[in-house]
């Protein structure tokens, strides 16, 4: 008995033994693989900088894994600046194949893969992409859908408005990753978010209106000032919350107006308590706004 | 071209970033516009740097350690020596209290990452045109 104890704590401890080894090396391993990561930016960095600012230079021949390096720069760099440096990075993606690579990662088996070939396209900053891109948001994994609508964003096509809400509303996409999206789309998407104003499901309307309130700006108020008489309670309370961002001075007369309906008590099924709730909120933020 | 202080070939630049690539990117843009650029990765190294080689213009980050943005231009702005240098705070924090922050800390200009190097040095080149 003691020697069967015996034997047992020396094969746990050999086992032990091996483990720990293993752990070493591996840290070793990751360790190198960091280092040579770190000189392979520190030799592609000026290639990068030059290819953003539209310098003209000879390309060196570069590795694989230089070539790769590289791209996760220029991707880094597409997260960092806008105009003319975004459109120089998809023309390299175009032009050095990494933007048919990451398409054609969307239909991988792995959704991991696919996953990360959604969140690539985003930095490519390639329009192109779009169409695939929309597709992903249909895909059964809801790690791709979200990398899709993150990389919709990214890509800032006021067309994109109306399937990024469709995907908020329908929870194909976690709404965090879709609201983020959306709002990214700024300034781009208040036509097409004007036009939303008028769809017939009032959650998508409710929608565009509060969109309205964060990207918008004054000029657009009068869509929300006109859906401050919607028929749904859901979107004139996001009328009131767009109003208390983007309102007037004179608009404030038309908030004042709704509270003062609701107070009246008009019929309950014309004001819910959500209209109230963000009408006083949103009324008093503006207000303090513009002091 | 812009005039520098007496006795310098290029006007100064302090650029001031924790960001590793950011700065890359802006002392590239600078320097290739003809400015010699000062590179500080904190706000400390930037005060630092500020008050001992007074340079013609800042472009400060305002998410950095060991003092922030906001808090290195109003430190500048207090000292009689760097009183009068221009500021442009360029960073991502990008809401309107955060802008008025910026202007009432006493900054000259502010412009939002994702930025566009040509938008900076048309900043700086105006700036440092008018002085």
């Amino acid at each position: 008995m003691v020697r069967a104890l015996v034997v047992i704590a020396i094969v746990l401890l050999a086992v032990e033994v091996v483990l720990l080894i293993a752990l070493a090396v591996r840290r070793v391993q990751l360790a190198a693989r960091e280092r040579r990561h770190a000189e392979a930016e520190q030799r592609v960095r000026p290639l990068a900088i030059a290819l953003v600012e539209g310098e003209e230079l000879e390309r060196p021949v570069l590795s694989e894994d230089d070539q790769t390096v590289l791209a996760e720069v220029l991707s880094r760099y597409s997260r960092m600046l806008s105009g003319d440096a975004t459109a120089r990075i998809a023309e390299y993606f175009r032009s050095s194949g990494g933007l048919d690579t990451a398409v054609a990662g969307l239909r991988l088996r792995r959704a991991w893969k696919r996953a990360r070939a959604a969140y690539a396209l985003g930095d490519m900053q390639c329009a192109e992409a779009i169409p695939d891109l929309l597709a992903a948001l249909d895909d059964r994994s809801g790690e791709v859908r979200a990398a899709a609508a993150r990389s919709l964003g990214r890509l800032k096509a006021s067309d994109l408005t109306l399937p990024l809400i469709e995907a908020f509303l329908a929870r194909r996409v976690p709404r965090g990753i879709a609201g983020v999206a959306l709002v990214e789309l700024g300034p781009a998407a208040v036509p097409e978010l004007l036009r939303i104003a008028d769809h017939p499901e009032p959650q998508v309307r409710a929608t565009a209106v509060r969109l309205l309130g964060l990207v918008g700006d004054s000029g657009d108020s009068a869509v929300a000032v006109r859906a401050l008489r919607d028929p749904s309670a859901e979107v004139r309370a996001s009328a009131a919350e767009a109003l208390g961002r983007i309102g007037t001075s004179a608009s404030e007369t038309d908030l004042r107006a709704a509270l003062g309906a609701a107070n009246r008590g008009r019929a309950q099924a014309e004001f819910a308590e959500a209209d109230m709730i963000a009408a006083w909120r949103d009324l008093f933020t503006g207000l303090a706004l513009r002091r | 071209m812009t005039e520098s202080a007496p006795g310098r070939e290029q006007p100064v630049v302090l650029a001031a970033d924790d960001d590793e690539d950011i700065l890359a990117l802006v002392t590239f843009r600078l320097e290739r516009s003809g400015y010699t650029v000062l590179q500080a990765r904190d706000g400390a190294e930037a005060l630092e740097l500020a008050r001992g080689e007074k340079p013609d213009l800042a472009v400060l980050d305002v998410m950095m350690p060991k003092m922030d943005g906001f808090e290195l231009t109003r430190r500048l702005r207090a000292e009689e020596a760097t009183s009068k240098m221009p500021i442009i705070l360029l960073t991502a924090r990008a809401q309107d209290a955060d802008v008025q922050e910026g202007f009432d800390a006493g900054a000259d200009d502010y412009l939002r990452k994702p930025f566009s190097p040509q938008e900076l040095r048309s900043r700086v080149q105006a700036i440092l045109g008018r002085r």
